[in-house]
């Protein structure tokens, strides 16, 4: 049995461009940290930094040049197919856009539906269980039958967070989860996360290039600059 | 008092389909030359749609009652060529999300020179003289360096200073900016801030700011309006209005800012389709009695400003 846990060792990633001159352009090396299982780890730093790529390889959306992701202490790139489904359901991301998350061609209801089709989650259960959800998240079930097009912002982040919740995550990374949103809704939606966290026991990696959010959400903040993460910032709420 | 360059009376906006959608209701509101005013709402209040209804890109179904008018010119009498002549020219618009407005098959040094090509007819050596004049006051320093580029081989905050550079290179006479700093970093949002003010105190241009951004329209604007639901619900200086908004929908929006500690307004915008009766805001507010569930306020002034609320009168 493996204790809960989610790390990074040595991870770094860089890309190679050109074709008869390769070039190699680093993004990030040999980082090294840990999510908490029921805190928020805050990652700061300038557009291009290598903030999101970083979270993306954490949620194992993409590969690291070298280094390892260790999801309960295993590498996730050696996991078996089982083990990495459950390693990508229990590691989740949120994304920026709130307008890109959801298929415009399917209606909110086919697109949340899905999520519990993939747990063979039984027809029946499957209304009480968005329902649920969506009371958390401050949704009404009238949503169900519009398309994205037909939803604000605010309304598609909700969203995305209660589909994200139907799988039960250990972990959520939330890359600018409200850097398209207005201030009031902003507010909204940053409150609604931290009563998620306390509910459902979450630890989050909360990448954003707003400090004050940052501030706000996280109990440690880490700034990605040049490739590395620079400094770290005890932060007492 | 100083003339209007721009006046908008008694504008509404109409989407038909399969149930009619009132964007905007009955807005009026004025900038006089060298001024700033930041239009100040939540996504989806029709702060967007006011400007496209400026511009005359409003798409078909949409019908649109009141007047605009542009130096003594009534913009919604104007056919689709007059008003070609004026776009560029005379008003500029800025669109959002420079990325995607941006041609990607285009150079930055095309995309800036075309209208100087559609609307002055300049040759090719004098528009090439011009542009890179002018990009030089966006810090494209050496101008060579960056006009042969495309938009993809240039960062978020650049393709924002091509976007600015594009739609300001004729010297218009209005420029309406919409949510020009989304989605930027904080250091290219004062960057943006800085060209923006540099345009209007140069050249006496007057400014639309179309945002969400409550602490960029505080730095750069003169006069605020603050739109919710479609309607102007509040307008005065940006000092005062900072200092001490008046309308609850104002005052929850400055409740929600970092520095006032993310106190969120409870509830959500109502539907366009369905406003609720009396105070669109009401549903929302925690001050709201009998009256603000039957009467639809006015936009009366109150001191130096205009307040859309029975409390405020």
């Amino acid at each position: 049995m493996f204790s809960l846990s989610l790390k990074t060792k040595d991870l770094s990633k860089s890309y190679s461009n050109g074709f008869i001159r390769k070039k190699t352009n680093e993004v990030f090396s040999k980082i090294s940290f840990e999510i908490p299982a029921e805190g928020t780890i805050g990652l700061m730093g300038p557009s291009g930094s290598g903030k999101s790529t970083f979270g993306r390889i954490i949620a194992g959306l993409e590969m690291p040049t070298s280094g390892q992701v260790l999801y309960k202490g295993r590498d996730i790139r050696t996991l078996k197919t089982g083990d990495f489904r459950e390693f990508r359901q229990k590691v989740q991301m949120m994304f920026q856009d709130p307008a890109g998350i959801l298929n415009p061609k399917k209606t909110i209801e086919k697109s949340v539906t899905e999520v519990l089709d993939l747990l063979n989650i039984p027809k029946k259960r499957q209304k009480t269980e968005i329902a649920d959800i969506f009371d958390q998240v401050g949704l009404s079930d009238e949503i169900l039958n519009r398309y994205p097009y037909q939803i604000s912002g605010g309304q598609s982040q909700r969203i995305a967070i209660g589909r994200i919740l139907l799988l039960k995550p250990d972990y959520i990374i939330l890359d600018e989860p409200t850097s398209a949103l207005d201030s009031s809704v902003q507010a909204q939606m940053l409150h609604l996360l931290k009563d998620i966290q306390s509910e459902f026991k979450t630890g989050y990696l909360f990448i954003s290039h707003d400090e004050s959010v940052v501030r706000f959400m996280s109990e440690k903040i880490f700034v990605m600059e040049n490739g590395a993460l620079k400094k770290s910032v005890c932060q007492t709420l | 008092m100083k003339r209007p360059v721009i006046e908008l009376d008694n504008l509404s906006v109409t989407f038909h389909g399969d149930c009619d959608l009132r964007a905007v209701n009955q807005v009026s509101l004025s900038v006089t030359r060298g001024e700033v005013l930041a239009l100040v709402g939540e996504t989806g209040c029709g702060k967007s749609v006011i400007a496209h209804a400026i511009m005359g890109l409003l798409p078909k179904e949409a019908s649109v009652d009141g007047s605009i008018r542009f130096n003594d010119m009534e913009l919604l009498s104007l056919s689709e060529r007059e008003l070609a002549d004026i776009r560029g020219e005379k008003i500029a618009i800025i669109f959002q999300n420079p990325s995607l407005s941006l041609n990607p098959v285009y150079t930055v040094e095309h995309q800036i020179s075309e209208s100087l090509y559609i609307h002055r007819k300049t040759r090719k050596e004098l528009a090439e003289k011009c542009t890179k004049n002018y990009v030089l006051k966006f810090g494209f320093n050496p101008p060579e360096t960056y006009l042969p580029l495309y938009p993809s081989q240039c960062s978020g905050g650049m393709n924002q200073r091509i976007l600015i550079a594009a739609s300001t290179i004729l010297s218009p006479e209005i420029v309406i900016a919409d949510e020009p700093t989304k989605g930027l970093d904080r250091e290219r949002v004062n960057e943006t801030g800085e060209i923006l003010r540099n345009l209007v105190s140069e050249k006496g241009r007057s400014l639309i700011l179309i945002t969400h951004d409550l602490e960029f329209a505080r730095r750069i604007s003169d006069r605020i309006a603050i739109m919710y639901s479609g309607e102007i619900v509040e307008t005065a200086s940006a000092e005062e209005f900072f200092a001490e908004p008046k309308h609850p929908y104002s005052k929850g929006l400055l409740n929600s800012l970092p520095e006032n500690g993310f106190v969120p307004i409870k509830g959500s915008s109502p539907s366009l389709t369905r406003p609720p009766d009396g105070c669109r805001f009401h549903p929302r507010c925690m001050y709201m009695n009998e009256q603000c569930a039957e009467e639809h306020p006015d936009l009366k002034p109150t001191g130096n400003r205009k307040v859309r609320c029975f409390l405020c009168h």
